[in-house]
């Protein structure tokens, strides 16, 4: 299932958010957006999920219009997990997951077997067995995400649009999710398409990477060739030094202050009597990496 | 490992077609009918003039026999009892669709602000024409239900419907068409302000064939209409951005959906006046009973209103005779502390379901 747009204008009342996007991405694999605050990447996902009416342009799904699909039969090719959904009072977990089966259902074909075997199959792979039967709102945050996600897998389309899926989750929860959704791609074979703030998440889960500013697409591509000091610059007004993740070789992007930054940041709280010092010695000792800037490292010789 | 399955399967392989209902449905639907029964039963035989239930059987049988008896039961207590039936069963299922539209266990078709317009057109009915007739009464009722609620639709719609601001709208609106209500009654004639306060506070006294007949008829057009659109309320409970997702045309859907609970309660309001607390209390039971999946808790929901509202007016008719005390204001007896032990229950058990 390809998901393209083509000429893609999105406006909320007079605002331009997007401009003229044409963006494809690639099938089965994961596409992460990532940008600024404000830089159109909820919108963009909201029209690709035809949440949002385009100004101009369209989006394709498969080669077909989505805008010309019946709202039944573009749920049962694409989903979407908006962000922080409203958790709904006195539903079970089953009953929640059950909801997904609506774009293959009818009034008069609410509950076949296929239905039952996908809510299962939804449940098991999100590994809610032993909750399905609790109250939703009696959930951790993590669980109730998994839920959600439940959701989407009992709809069981080809293509996932997620829009901030591990936004308030702890860290541990944060992979938990994306562990799942990169489970999804790899087993399933699922194109999988979310936003996400974490530029490193981002890197680590992502085979393909769009980076959106000020309504424009900035850079598409591999994690490897969009993540560069030059974008980090253009993009985000940050300095940084990106290097090979130690652990798993993917960019690793290590934030180091505000444009113009010419030292560490750590290092210019020196004289202010914070833990400058004590933090860039921390940091050093514990990473065993070189965290000066080029500056820096040119002043020293 | 798994807790048994919650919901029976339904399935016709030959037309495939399927449901699914919970497990408790049928149960909670047979203790209904048996309970609603009864009281009816009890409403029909006891009060003043007195009869054993063989009796009762008798003249239902052969109306031509007993005249007296025919007469109080064929033309004041039959008609008025199930008038309470359909006036409770069309609240109760009002308050389920809406509570689930508005995603809000609180709301009501008081919220909504048809209590609150049809009272207005009776009450201005009432001071402006005194004597005027109950069948012209209950039309302006019913119409003055159903433009405050097009009202409130339409002032709250901000590109789309949106389930808080019709809770805030109707409140809006009907603490002023209450406003405007309490004016008219303080400026009319003591007669008629005993009138307007009977129905206020709601009343099944008086009520006969005339009344029933339409009340069923306007039942069975959106009755089984809010039964088929039961999956909408459904899906709509996991919000608008996330159902549409699925596949739900959520303006149509809502649209529909507040069509029927708007006309149910209406046609309940404008037959027997306000009664307070059904379609709040109704819809809080059953869910508690047998789970927010809308295919039962309509039902359900309808079944406990109708028990209510008829176990309250045979309460008032036969202990409170000779006050002539309206059943609106047992559902509130019964209504008011029902909440505050959800409330107590809800505080000490938070993380439990509703």
């Amino acid at each position: 299932m390809t998901l393209s747009t083509q000429n893609l204008t999105l406006t909320y009342g007079d605002r331009a958010i997007l401009q003229n996007i044409d963006l494809a991405f690639p099938p089965g694999k994961i596409s992460v957006l990532v940008g600024p605050n404000g830089c159109g990447k909820s919108t963009l996902l909201r029209a690709l999920a035809r949440l949002l009416k385009p100004k101009a342009g369209v989006v394709y799904l498969d080669g077909q219009a989505i805008a010309k699909l019946s709202p039944q039969e573009l749920a049962r090719r694409q989903g979407i997990l908006p962000q922080s959904p409203t958790a709904p009072e006195g539903l079970t977990v089953r009953d929640l997951v059950a909801q997904g089966r609506y774009p293959h259902q009818t009034w008069w074909r609410q509950w076949s077997a296929e239905d039952e075997h996908w809510v299962e199959t939804a449940i098991a792979l999100t590994h809610l067995e032993s909750l399905a039967h609790r109250d939703v709102a009696t959930l951790s945050g993590g669980q109730r995400q998994r839920a959600w996600i439940a959701i989407l897998l009992a709809q069981n389309p080809s293509t996932l649009l997620l829009d901030e899926p591990t936004t308030y989750l702890d860290l541990a929860h944060q992979l938990e999710i994306l562990d799942l959704l990169r489970d999804l791609n790899r087993r399933l074979g699922k194109t999988i398409v979310m936003v996400l703030h974490d530029l490193n998440q981002a890197c680590r889960y992502g085979d393909w990477m769009t980076v959106l500013r000020s309504g424009q697409i900035y850079a598409s591509g591999p994690p490897q060739t969009t993540v560069t000091e030059t974008m980090m610059r253009d993009v985000f007004a940050l300095e940084s030094h990106i290097m090979a993740d130690p652990v798993l070789g993917m960019p690793l992007c290590i934030p180091i202050g505000p444009l113009g930054t010419t030292a560490p940041a750590v290092g210019r709280t020196r004289g202010s009597g914070g833990g400058g010092d004590l933090g860039r010695g921390a940091l050093t000792a514990a990473e065993g990496v070189d965290i000066r800037g080029t500056a820096d490292r040119e002043a020293q010789g | 490992m798994t807790s048994p399955h919650p919901w029976f399967a339904l399935r016709l392989p030959g037309l495939r077609a399927s449901w699914r209902l919970d497990r408790r449905v049928p149960r909670a639907v047979g203790l209904l009918i048996l309970f609603g029964a009864i009281a009816t039963v009890i409403h029909l035989t006891q009060g003043d003039y007195a009869m054993a239930p063989p009796a009762l059987l008798e003249t239902l049988m052969d109306p031509g026999g007993d005249r007296d008896r025919a007469f109080v039961l064929g033309v004041l207590r039959l008609p008025r009892a199930l008038v309470a039936v359909a006036v409770g069963a069309a609240l109760g299922a009002s308050g389920a669709i809406l509570q689930g539209i508005t995603r809000n266990p609180l709301a009501g078709p008081g919220i909504l602000g048809i209590n609150g317009g049809a009272s207005l057109a009776a009450i201005v009915a009432i001071a402006a024409w005194p004597g005027v007739g109950a069948a012209q009464l209950s039309l302006m009722a019913f119409g003055g239900g159903l433009v405050t609620a097009l009202v409130i639709y339409l002032l709250s719609w901000q590109g789309g419907s949106s389930p808080t601001g019709l809770i805030l709208m109707g409140i809006g609106i009907t603490a002023l068409a209450n406003a405007v209500t309490s004016f008219a009654i303080a400026f009319s004639d003591i007669y008629a302000a005993n009138q307007a306060m009977v129905w206020l506070v709601g009343s099944v006294y008086g009520r006969g064939w005339e009344q029933l007949g339409p009340l069923v008829g306007w039942m069975a057009i959106f009755g089984p209409l809010a039964c088929l659109l039961g999956r909408e309320l459904d899906v709509l409970a996991v919000g608008d951005d996330l159902a549409q997702g699925l596949g739900s045309r959520v303006e149509r859907g809502r649209g529909l959906l507040l069509l029927c609970a708007v006309a149910l309660a209406a046609a309940a309001v404008a037959t027997a006046g306000a009664i307070g607390f059904v379609g709040l209390m109704a819809p809080h039971l059953a869910r508690r009973w047998v789970g927010a999946s809308h295919g039962g808790l309509i039902p359900v929901a309808a079944l406990v209103g109708a028990c209510t509202v008829v176990g309250a007016d045979a309460i008032s008719r036969i202990w409170f005779a000779a006050v002539e005390l309206p059943c609106g204001i047992v559902t509130a007896a019964i209504g008011a502390p029902y909440f505050l032990w959800l409330l107590r229950c809800q505080g000490s058990q938070s993380g439990d379901r509703p």
